[in-house]
């Protein structure tokens, strides 16, 4: 079993020696390998505690003729791809920290594509998702439809038709799309009515927003889903007009928006209990 | 030897033809050959020289404390005073002193190694994942260019209420914090705490809120209030008939 080595330097002397005489063995072998491989010339001294006279590859005089010609060069020429330990650690760093990058990029596109087979077979709920996976999921899945968009586009060049039906991918497909959310626990007594009683939540929920929180939702879902915002504004024009906000095309931040909501929240508060108890 | 597939496989050691794969061979063993020199020298102390010119003329140096300095000392081996007292020297710094700096950029690197290895791991588990859902073969998991015109449609339009519920779930992620955090805020005014939990599972619990009940010196949160059941009734029954008329 090879143990992970730490790379410090070793305590024990007689472990350290008996690491230095195996590793400078297999570091040799590596430079005899190169050199043959690649027909280049190349060289080794190496210093070390254990030793007073320094241990030279291929010998004394082939390190002195590639010495020579070493130092034949420019100084640009020598310097250029010189590096000390510590310069080559801090580049092996940057190349080793690249790499986990793109690692991480990877794993985290596998997961989100994971996530999104899950959705659509109803075995995840998106309720359950942090805000970054929320937004990291949205992207992927217009990215696919995308693709599923230039599928379609491509079909239709080919003038390809298939009668047959696609198997279901939900098996409860007719499962409504309910307004539920963490911090709204609402109870549907009325089994017989549920997409009513969803409808209604919705709009009671709108109706308490004062107009500037309004205005916001309603751009977030103005830009996504256009067919769900016609619907609204029509069931809302047909309501009171007094009690409906005003649509506000301005994006406001949330934080503002809630700290501007606090200062008037008693007057709206009161206003249910007054009409409840005439 | 004769292998099944092109993994790894040995070479024949002897100068090869190929002249991109040699350039690619000299790089990547020329790094690898760097890379146990340097760990040599961080693990027993020695000091390292290595010289090598590429297929192309150039040359590559490492050198441990430094490239000139070992050359340096290599050429001047007759000062038998200077290298006793320089050997003497080396042994106390090798034994007291290792260079903090190079200590310091190994445990970094050894740091990072290590944060690889958590993600070659967890590759595998997203690989084993992905196996198991594909060895099931639904349709709608196949290359989006094996799709034909139905099923393409069919995905198309079930992604899109994957992203309605999506985007819903985005706006309220967002009001949730804040709401919570305001929440939060007004506990801490009461003081005690007891009083705002109480408040808290009341606000959930729908149905069981009484139009008349009095709130001295409390706002409740603004985003769960029409949970609770409070409905406008004018503007309700409006909207019920409304509701129905579109119906019908």
């Amino acid at each position: 079993m090879k143990r992970k080595m730490k790379l410090s330097l070793i305590e024990n002397s007689v472990s350290r020696k008996t690491t230095f005489t195996k590793r400078k063995k297999g570091m040799t072998k590596k430079l005899t390998e190169l050199v043959t491989l690649c027909g280049v010339e190349a060289c080794a001294v190496v210093y070390s505690p254990f030793n007073s006279i320094p241990e030279a590859w291929p010998s004394r005089e082939g390190v002195e003729d590639v010495v020579s010609k070493f130092m034949e060069l420019s100084v640009l020429d020598r310097t250029k791809k010189m590096v000390d330990q510590e310069t080559f650690i801090s580049q092996r760093i940057a190349k080793e920290k690249e790499q986990l990058q793109k690692l991480r990029d990877e794993n985290h596109n596998s997961q989100i594509r994971e996530l999104m087979f899950g959705c659509l077979k109803g075995e995840t709920n998106v309720y359950n998702l942090d805000g970054r996976d929320l937004q990291d999921l949205s992207l992927y899945i217009d990215k696919y439809l995308n693709g599923l968009t230039r599928r379609i586009e491509i079909l239709i060049e080919n003038g390809e038709s298939s009668s047959s039906l696609p198997l279901p991918i939900v098996a409860n497909a007719a499962a409504p799309v309910g307004f539920d959310g963490p911090m709204f626990q609402y109870h549907n007594q009325n089994q017989q009515k549920p997409v009513q009683f969803q409808y209604q939540a919705l709009y009671d929920f709108y109706d308490q927003i004062p107009k500037k929180i309004h205005g916001f939702n309603m751009n977030m879902n103005k830009d996504s889903n256009q067919s769900m915002v016609l619907d609204l504004n029509q069931n809302l024009n047909d309501g009171e007009d007094e009690g409906i906000p005003c649509m506000d095309n301005n994006n406001y931040h949330p934080e503002i928006d809630c700290l501007a909501t606090v200062t008037t929240a008693p007057t709206d508060v009161c206003a249910p209990n007054i009409t409840n108890d005439l | 030897m004769v292998r099944s597939t092109k993994g790894r496989q040995k070479i024949e050691m002897k100068k090869m033809e190929n002249e991109s794969n040699l350039q690619v061979t000299f790089s990547k063993r020329r790094f690898g050959l760097f890379k146990k020199a340097s760990e040599l020298c961080t693990l027993s102390g020695a000091e390292i020289l290595l010289i090598v010119f590429s297929p192309g003329g150039k040359v590559f140096s490492f050198g441990h404390p430094s490239v000139q300095e070992l050359i340096h000392r290599f050429s001047n081996p007759n000062h038998n005073s200077a290298i006793v007292h320089h050997q003497n020297n080396n042994l106390q710094l090798v034994e007291t002193r290792p260079d903090r700096n190079i200590q310091y950029l190994n445990n970094i690197l050894t740091e990072v190694l290590a944060n690889q290895e958590k993600e070659k791991q967890k590759r595998m588990v997203l690989d084993l994942l992905k196996e198991s859902r594909e060895q099931v073969g639904n349709w709608y998991e196949k290359d989006v260019k094996d799709l034909d015109m139905n099923e393409t449609n069919q995905l198309i339009s079930a992604l899109q209420d994957v992203k309605k519920k999506l985007v819903r779930e985005m706006s309220q992620y967002s009001q949730v914090n804040v709401s919570q955090n305001y929440f939060g805020q007004s506990s801490g005014v009461i003081g005690g705490g007891n009083v705002g939990i109480d408040l808290f599972d009341q606000r959930r619990n729908a149905f069981n809120y009484n139009p008349n009940m009095v709130f001295p010196n409390h706002t409740p949160p603004m985003f769960g209030y029409n949970n609770d059941g409070v409905l406008v009734p004018i503007s309700n029954m409006n909207y019920m008939s409304s509701y129905n008329f579109n119906q019908s």
